[in-house]
């Protein structure tokens, strides 16, 4: 029998690392193996990779102003949460 | 040499994210590493494996290394889209897997799957799944009930929509 595809589970674990090309060959053709065949992980992946992609090209001082002081605000207990 | 390639909507590739651009060239730089490095095709045989929203006629050229169910080429260039392929198409295609599959032993939910909104692809996968557990059962290999499952689904989509035979 081939080996078992991974999960949807271990897909999102990988992601990140699948689109910043640190996986090594045998695990990225088992994760794109996975995505061939789940319809919701494809899904899933599409916006996981936009958000990384925009996220990467976005800079501290290309934020709106009242827009980091809302955000400064939102977070300023989050670490004693 | 002329292969197939499914893409994204807007002929982006589902793996890559790269929006290809249609007519030109793409070349690749460094050694070519499937499913690293490499612009990734496929045979008609392998069809089923790779099903995405748009089908394309793409052209191949320089080193191509022709692996178990891809092509992977140093250069290549998207020709013509196949018209007719989309969605509404993949849908068909599980609808015609269910149909083919309803006696196989054990098909999970594939019957389920087909009917949500993105779940054609994991649909037909498990119809195939399905013949190769059921080869094994029967005494056989699940890779040859699961190849010859894929092979059949491939031919579907040649027939469906005419593909020729590509040299």
């Amino acid at each position: 029998m081939r080996p078992p595809i991974i999960s949807c589970s271990q897909l999102v674990e990988l992601v990140s690392d699948y689109v910043e090309d640190r996986l090594p060959v045998q695990e990225r053709r088992r994760f794109e193996e996975h995505l061939a065949v789940c319809g919701p992980c494809r899904a899933y992946f599409d916006q996981m990779r936009d958000t990384i992609r925009l996220t990467g090209e976005l800079r501290e001082e290309a934020l709106d102003p009242a827009l980091k002081d809302a955000a400064v605000e939102a977070f300023r207990d989050w670490k004693g949460t | 040499m002329l292969a197939y390639k499914f893409l994204h909507p807007g002929h982006r590739g589902l793996y890559s994210g790269y929006t290809w651009p249609v007519g030109e060239w793409v070349d690749v730089k460094g050694t070519l590493v499937p499913s690293r490095r490499g612009i990734h095709a496929c045979r008609e045989r392998d069809l089923a494996h790779w099903l995405d929203d748009e089908l394309w006629l793409a052209e191949l050229d320089g080193t191509i290394l022709e692996e178990e169910r891809m092509l992977v080429a140093g250069r290549g260039r998207l020709v013509s889209q196949v018209p007719d392929w989309d969605g509404s198409a993949m849908r068909e295609l599980a609808q015609a897997c269910l149909e083919r599959g309803r006696d196989y032993p054990e098909s999970g939910d594939a019957e389920g799957w087909a009917s949500h909104p993105a779940g054609a692809v994991s649909a037909i996968y498990m119809v195939a799944h399905a013949a190769g557990l059921g080869a094994e059962e029967a005494g056989g290999a699940y890779d040859a009930g699961f190849d010859d499952e894929r092979a059949w689904q491939a031919g579907w989509i040649a027939r469906r929509f005419g593909l020729e035979p590509l040299a």
